[in-house]
């Protein structure tokens, strides 16, 4: 397959006027408008059930959005539609949170050269790729080892190479942190802020934003109820409350 | 899950070493010649047995485990072959007459029950040598590599997969159940009914399936972010040396000697 050169997109994501309804009729996601500039790492957070997830899986273009004049998710300057889906997924990489829903193959090895595979790169590019994504998250040896016989710590790792092993600009993850103990979660920590792609983290994990992202985006019952730097939103004890959030130092401020 | 057949893959016999493509078309070789052992040909079926017999003894498993695991199907089997000594026409051994129904024991027909049953412990033997020596990924390769659908093949791998991740699942339930289930008293034990407990083991396979069809759409939707267009594609590398061609013609030679003896 080949993938089009795209040149100078001012944004690595853009969404406009996103809107997802569910089967049974509830609005997920309500007339979202956000961009994001490569390189950007951004926080998602919101209570359970704000609409983080929904949102992620539009970006891999797994949910499609109603129909609209305008695309409402461009990911690395191409509208998410079905022309521009395997682009945009060879572009974008969803972890979920999950990693038993994300390493879905006999071994490690075959579950980080999926993604590669489908792009139909030769496969001595596909080893190569294998190899480096597990090496860059830690894993490198890993390649024979069953998933269901790995850590929590080193199955979330390996479901991230899932997604380092292709050409991404942009990674979308949900909860990386979820159910690490305090050195997976500090390993993973450091992985994600040496990454130079783009990240959207979608999390509960306030000290990982606070760490990690910037730039904070809280949702809630699918509205975009807040956008801004990170500092002034978690320390916002008020705002924080109102959203079913907490900030990470609890309720007292970190010393200046 | 793992004592199932994990503890003895680490080994590293001459049959751990074979490729598993070979390993899995001989045991399919055994199934066929099994089945072509007519009825009461015993000499066959007890060769083809010390076949298997030469095969455990160069894997270096223990005889006792390996032996154990092949009971685990067989009622299974004897379920399904129940009436066969009843079915076969030929000389009664016992009858039962009740009013216009008789029921009569042949002895042709059991000596067909005889063989079946010989022929799936023999079947189920060589299944049990197999996943005792070939690692499940590599099994799953050779599958690919003889050109199963792929359809199959990931059907079968997903499976494999997922069985892990739903005992997983079984079991934090049970230990749930367990947890809540407070030892009653002795005296009044009995009360716990049998059909509420029945109800509650209900519930809980009707959450297993809840659980596990949210799962399965978690799956897909993390297959197509990774650009799954239907047409599975895999890479393994498996590599067919010279002593795989020896041991294939080995084994053929090996197969087509045990059936000698039915030639007449």
């Amino acid at each position: 397959m080949v993938i089009p050169e795209v040149h100078l997109a001012p944004e690595a994501l853009t969404l406009h006027n996103l809107s997802h309804r569910y089967p049974d009729g509830r609005l997920a996601l309500d007339a979202i408008t956000l961009s994001v500039r490569p390189g950007e790492k951004v926080a998602l957070v919101g209570p359970n059930g704000a609409g983080k997830s929904t949102l992620l899986l539009h970006l891999g273009g797994v949910l499609r959005p109603e129909p609209a004049s305008e695309p409402p998710v461009i990911v690395a300057g191409l509208p998410v539609d079905r022309r521009h889906l395997r682009a945009v997924r060879a572009r974008i990489g969803l972890v979920f949170q999950d990693p038993d829903d994300q390493l879905f193959s006999p071994t490690v090895y075959d579950d980080v050269a999926f993604g590669p595979l489908n792009m139909g790169l030769p496969p001595a590019d596909v080893r190569e790729r294998v190899a480096g994504a597990l090496a860059q998250v830690g894993l490198a040896g890993y390649e024979e080892r069953m998933p269901h016989h790995l850590s929590l710590g080193e199955r979330k790792r390996a479901a991230l190479a899932t997604v380092l092993s292709m050409p991404t600009e942009i990674l979308a993850l949900d909860e990386p942190t979820a159910g690490l103990d305090p050195r997976g979660r500090r390993e993973l920590t450091a992985l994600l802020r040496a990454l130079p792609q783009t990240l959207l983290l979608a999390t509960h994990d306030m000290r990982l934003v606070w760490e990690l992202c910037p730039r904070t985006v809280i949702l809630d019952s699918g509205r975009l109820v807040a956008d801004g730097p990170t500092e002034a939103l978690l320390l916002d004890d008020e705002l924080l409350e109102a959203h079913g959030l907490a900030s990470p130092f609890g309720p007292v401020r970190p010393p200046a | 899950m793992g004592p199932l057949w994990e503890p003895y893959l680490q080994g590293t016999s001459l049959i751990h070493r074979l490729d598993p493509r070979l390993k899995l078309l001989a045991v399919l070789a055994l199934v066929l010649c099994a089945t072509l052992v007519p009825a009461g040909r015993w000499l066959s079926l007890v060769a083809l047995a010390l076949l298997l017999t030469v095969v455990l003894i160069l894997s270096r498993l223990p005889l006792l485990a390996i032996l154990r695991r092949t009971g685990i199907a067989l009622p299974f089997v004897l379920l399904a072959a129940l009436s066969v000594p009843f079915a076969r026409q030929g000389v009664p051994l016992w009858a039962w007459h009740l009013g216009p129904v008789s029921l009569a024991i042949t002895r042709e027909g059991l000596l067909a029950l005889g063989t079946i049953l010989a022929r799936a412990w023999l079947a189920l033997w060589a299944g049990a040598l197999l996943i005792a020596t070939t690692p499940l990924p590599d099994l799953q390769h050779a599958l690919w590599h003889l050109h199963v659908p792929p359809i199959l093949c990931s059907t079968i791998s997903l499976m494999v997969r997922y069985l892990f991740v739903l005992v997983d699942e079984a079991s934090r339930l049970m230990s749930a159940r367990a947890a809540r289930t407070a030892a009653s008293d002795p005296a009044t034990r009995h009360r716990t009914r049998l059909l509420w407990r029945a109800r509650v083991l209900g519930g809980m396979v009707g959450s297993l399936l809840i659980r596990s069809l949210s799962r399965a759409e978690h799956i897909h939707a993390a297959m197509l972010a990774r650009g799954y267009d239907g047409t599975p594609r895999a890479l393994g590398a498996l590599r067919w040396r010279p002593a795989d061609s020896r041991a294939a013609l080995l084994w053929a030679a090996a197969l087509a000697g045990t059936l000698v003896p039915t030639l007449w």
